[in-house]
């Protein structure tokens, strides 16, 4: 048994070095050339002062070196902390001084954005990477963090309670909180992922997500977990369907996982009908709902795969999962997320952290081996949103994780929203994910959002927008159809048609930018607007 | 045509930002010119515009990774 993340790429290297573990385009590496390289770098980065615990930024665009890169700072027991080479270097900067960061492992298309955050970063005092970076730093390059290769890594001793990774998510107030997860979380989501899927040293498994997204840690460590190869989908890939099709074929890919919006765009720009992807045995989807029309599109696409959903904010990893049957009901129900992976306790509670009845909503709390250590120097928010509840055998400690659930007649766990998505109007309580759910059951429709806005009369408003991949519907008939499936007060007062929706470097919808636009069409005449 | 694409480029998927120069040859997915929304829209801009069809198996990166690109291919296209 494994005691630490690098402990899975160690164990293969052992028995099969040869084996594949990385590819991105050309660049691959076998298990036994990544344990080595890690061991590499790991020596290096203790060389210029790592220590137990401390921080280390990854401001790295993908490649097979990401890989070698959090494998190597894990060996110097060290935590990975991504930094999204995407994101405005202030944020970057945010993030290295909220936690400390005084190294980093780099290597970005974009040599500005590491500079630039290396200036709003005063206490980073040592880079690897190849490019200069404009101010006094002590520089290792790739090359000579590589030559220093081994097949033995640093005696630091690394344990499953030290701390492995920290990912930075936006906060509601807008200010990333980064949640940090021990080698123990990232092992119990690795082996129960690994262990859901079947997946074996056969398997060629993607990396979609971007390192800074928590879907990434599947990827990598699931994978390790069982001796596969990590896939790596570069940039490029993600944003044009064809060719991430065409790559998955040529790669032979075996589990696809990502978003449900690049499964979208999979299916509708994808060319899937020129493509042979019989290889694929799962795709796997988790981060936001899967629209289940486009998902019905998916499964007559590709009548051998099976498809699974995954629920869990990143602060519990994966938890729970519900694996698609082959025929899917003719409704639009949403998609349920199924049950707990084996060893999580999840229960719905009320405020008062009761349980509540099968059948009603409530908050989902979640006990288990997958769940993180705690908010990085936030213990108030620690506490906040940390339950302790018997259920008989003692108390333990639950995350409450803000989404409202409740328990379906088939056992099945369906996810109803998010709790502050709850909105009240007119004194009727709203649920917007709801609202969103049944636009875009609508034929027309590709993609729904909605949100409130404060209307002249001091109450609440219900704004939607909508996508739409083919031609133009009527806003009006839109507000019907929601009009026969919800209460009135829940039919969105103005219905925008939009071409498309501004999305995060993670690929989720990016709702503050689309409020935004949303304020701006208002205030001119609008021309595709239902005015009810 | 060089010209009109990244006219359509510069007002529709960047604002009009002035700090951003688009070179024929430079690589307008790696730079985050171009997501995969913006790569949709930019086909339906050169569909309507050059008045062609392109059947999504053409929309790949070799054709779309650049201004210089999508002219080549487009070329070819419309002869």
């Amino acid at each position: 048994m494994c005691c630490h993340l690098p402990g899975l790429v160690d164990r293969v290297a052992e028995h099969d070095s040869d084996r594949p573990a990385v590819r991105c385009f050309d660049e691959r590496l076998t298990y036994g050339e990544l344990v080595r390289q890690a061991n590499g770098l790991a020596t290096v980065l203790i060389d210029q002062g790592v220590r137990r615990g401390d921080r280390v930024g990854v401001l790295m665009n993908k490649s097979a070196r990401c890989a070698i890169a959090i494998h190597g700072i894990m060996k110097a027991a060290g935590a990975y902390v991504p930094l999204d080479p995407s994101a405005p270097p202030s944020r970057l900067g945010l993030i290295a001084r909220d936690c400390g960061i005084r190294h980093i492992v780099a290597q970005t298309h974009r040599p500005a954005i590491l500079r630039e955050t290396l200036r709003e970063s005063p206490q980073v005092e040592c880079v690897v990477c190849d490019q200069p970076v404009g101010r006094p730093v002590r520089g290792i390059t790739w090359e000579q963090a590589l030559q220093a290769q081994s097949d033995i890594a640093p005696d630091v001793g690394v344990g499953e309670h030290d701390l492995a990774y920290i990912l930075y998510t936006s906060g509601s107030t807008g200010v990333p909180k980064g949640i940090a997860h021990t080698h123990h979380s990232g092992l119990g989501f690795a082996a129960a992922a690994a262990t859901a899927y079947g997946f074996t040293h056969e398997d060629r498994v993607t990396n979609h997500a971007p390192l800074h997204f928590d879907l990434s840690t599947l990827d990598y460590f699931a994978a390790a977990h069982a001796g596969a190869a990590t896939i790596v989908i570069p940039e490029m890939h993600m944003r044009i369907a064809a060719s991430l099709s065409e790559l998955i074929e040529a790669q032979a890919v075996t589990v696809l996982y990502c978003v449900p919006f690049a499964l979208t765009q999979l299916l509708l720009h994808g060319a899937l009908d020129q493509r042979d992807l019989s290889a694929l045995r799962w795709v796997l989807f988790a981060g936001e709902p899967m629209p289940v029309k486009h998902l019905r599109g998916l499964m007559a696409e590709l009548p051998h795969t099976r498809f699974a959903n995954i629920y869990g904010p990143t602060e519990t990893n994966g938890c729970t999962h519900y694996i698609v049957p082959p025929t899917l009901s003719e409704s639009d129900e949403p998609l349920p997320i199924g049950q707990p992976y084996p060893g999580t306790e999840a229960l719905v509670v009320d405020a008062a952290d009761n349980l509540v009845p099968p059948g009603e909503p409530g908050e989902l709390l979640i006990h288990g081996p997958t769940t993180m250590l705690e908010y990085w120097q936030r213990p108030d928010l620690t506490a906040e949103r940390t339950s302790r509840v018997d259920t008989g055998d003692g108390e333990k400690a639950y995350h409450r994780t803000g989404d409202l659930v409740r328990i379906g007649p088939d056992g099945n766990f369906a996810f109803l929203g998010r709790k502050d998505r709850q909105v009240k109007v007119r004194g009727h309580r709203v649920e917007l994910d709801e609202i969103e759910a049944v636009l875009s059951a609508h034929p027309l429709v590709s993609e729904a959002a909605a949100y409130t806005v404060p209307s002249g009369d001091g109450t609440m408003q219900v704004i939607a927008a909508v996508t739409s991949p083919d031609g133009q519907p009527d806003p009006a008939e839109l507000a019907r159809f929601v009009g026969q499936r919800l209460p009135p007060y829940a039919v969105p007062s103005r219905i925008e048609i939009r071409e498309t929706f501004p999305r995060t470097s993670t690929g989720k919808l990016d709702r503050l930018r689309l409020e935004q636009l949303g304020s701006s069409a208002a205030d001119t005449p609008p021309t595709t607007q239902a005015d009810r | 045509m060089n010209e009109a694409i990244k006219q359509f480029l510069k007002q529709e998927l960047l604002d009009d930002d002035p700090s951003i120069q688009i070179g024929d040859d430079d690589n307008l997915l790696m730079t985050e010119i171009v997501d995969s929304l913006g790569a949709m829209r930019l086909v339906g801009f050169i569909e309507d515009q050059w008045d062609v069809q392109i059947p999504p198996e053409d929309v790949t990166i070799e054709n779309f990774v650049s201004v210089n690109a999508i002219v080549r291919y487009l070329e070819g296209r419309l002869q």
